[in-house]
């Protein structure tokens, strides 16, 4: 898309842009170091002198990880779930269900993440059925499942729309039940128009795990936060949280766009 | 508190994302290059950890001060919670602006190439003007994730909503479902017009081809 844009340079034009590409590049140094300058004592070596130590993998950063990796597992199970009941309430051809599921999955896509889980947090942390450390994950899976799950709805409903109606039409004169054209013809086909926005939501469902931060939940941010209280290395151990977060999500994303370019 | 902070982020957000999407389709190799790591890199950070950078890693680590305001505490993590949701925004707006600038066909820049015009008066008076009807829709839907994600400025103690729902959770546990349904309601308002609106715009200016 970028090359239609301009026409092949010619000497001047080279020239130009070749100062740009200097001035650009020596602007990026001069941000990266004032950066890396400013930030010098806490990004020195002695710094991430924890991270070589089997201790901090194995208390810190592992468990924080597996946190972060069970929460976002859970949440991707269950936000599927519903996305699937709430997309089949959506496609239903009772009129009641349609507008009670279209109704729920816009007030679960109008109301932040954050507020679900801090408000599932102090309704179980008062009701006192749970203990400790569950009612954090439970929070946590709630409210990227209350989200997610209406967001994957749509997904759904989307993949589902955009089927030929001939599809449809087909199982129907065939003498099969509504929920069957559905089951065996429709959502089959659906998946595979889908699978790459389906993959794009369990990106932004692992990303958001960080957000259990709020309720307390000891997923890979707080756990570094804790070595970092420890050691004093607190920009240290973000990057590293970052620099984890980054490489899953980069190889995620980099699955679902070969995903794509097969499916085509 | 969660209005200024999201108008103000979003202006940033908008700035951001227009000059990394220029930069992504402009003939200088090493801005592409910047404004395709700028992107690959913001959008798959959680926007906590973005806040975080901007927050204890630009201010308090680096002390840089936010010039425009006083030097308290408060106004400056204000505005650097706005700068990290700005700048995480900004990724998005920049893809929203790409997808847009996809709707246009290949020919209209073509034409705009063979009337002699260059890259920047292509891109203003022929690319953009049409790219723009395009992105609408995927602009505004970050302007709706944007205002929820305001929300989590509370994680820096910005007093946004989640922030005072819970202060008053914790002040008046037994008040938890009125504090909840009435922020929600909040949220409902503020998110569903703006939705609204968008759709009501992109149909208004959708190209017809």
């Amino acid at each position: 898309m970028s090359t239609v844009l301009y026409e092949e340079p010619g000497p001047r034009t080279k020239r130009i842009n070749a100062f740009i590409g200097v001035i650009a590049t020596l602007a990026g140094i001069a941000l990266g170091g004032t950066l890396v300058v400013g930030l010098g004592d806490h990004l020195a070596p002695e710094k991430f002198a924890p991270f070589a130590s089997r201790e901090t993998w194995l208390y810190y950063v592992l468990p924080g990880l597996r946190a972060t990796l069970v929460a976002a597992a859970v949440a991707i199970v269950t936000s599927i779930s519903l996305g699937i009941v709430l997309a089949l309430g959506r496609l239903s051809h009772n009129r009641s269900l349609r507008l009670i599921s279209g109704l729920t999955v816009e007030i679960c896509r109008a109301i932040p993440v954050l507020m679900f889980m801090v408000g599932t947090y102090f309704a179980l942390l008062m009701s006192g059925t749970l203990n400790g450390g569950l009612i954090s994950l439970v929070a946590v899976v709630t409210g990227l499942t209350l989200y997610n799950g209406a967001i994957i709805a749509e997904v759904f409903v989307s993949g589902v729309n955009s089927l030929p109606a001939g599809q449809r039409e087909a199982g129907l004169a065939l003498g099969l039940q509504p929920l069957a054209v559905l089951r065996l013809i429709l959502i089959p086909q659906a998946i595979a128009a889908m699978l790459p926005a389906l993959l794009s939501q369990v990106v932004v469902i692992l990303k958001d795990t960080a957000l259990g931060y709020i309720v307390t939940y000891p997923e890979l941010l707080r756990s570094l936060q804790n070595l970092a209280s420890f050691h004093g290395n607190l920009v240290a151990s973000f990057a590293v949280g970052g620099a984890l977060f980054v490489a899953i999500n980069i190889a995620l994303t980099r699955i679902a766009t070969r995903l794509r370019h097969r499916m085509r | 508190m969660t209005v200024k902070l999201t108008a103000m982020a979003a202006l940033l957000a908008g700035l951001v994302g227009t000059f990394v999407a220029l930069c992504r389709v402009s003939p200088v190799a090493v801005l592409r290059v910047y404004g395709a790591v700028y992107v690959d890199l913001v959008r798959n950070t959680p926007l906590t950890l973005v806040v975080f950078f901007c927050v204890f890693g630009l201010y308090n680590a680096l002390a840089w001060q936010v010039p425009w305001t006083d030097n308290s505490i408060h106004q400056q993590t204000f505005w650097w919670a706005t700068i990290g949701l700005g700048l995480y925004h900004g990724a998005f707006v920049a893809e929203a602006w790409r997808s847009g600038v996809n709707t246009v066909p290949v020919g209209q820049a073509e034409a705009a190439r063979a009337l002699g015009l260059g890259f920047g008066q292509g891109l203003r008076d022929v690319v953009a003007p049409q790219a723009l009807r395009g992105a609408i829709t995927p602009l505004g839907n970050t302007l709706i994730a944007l205002t929820k994600n305001s929300t989590v400025a509370a994680t820096v103690g910005v007093a946004e909503a989640a922030y005072v729902m819970k202060g008053m959770i914790e002040f008046r546990p037994d008040l938890l479902g009125a504090t909840f349904t009435l922020m929600a309601v909040g949220f409902v308002m503020l998110t569903l017009p703006t939705g609204f609106c968008v759709s009501l715009l992109s149909r208004r200016l959708a190209v017809s081809r």
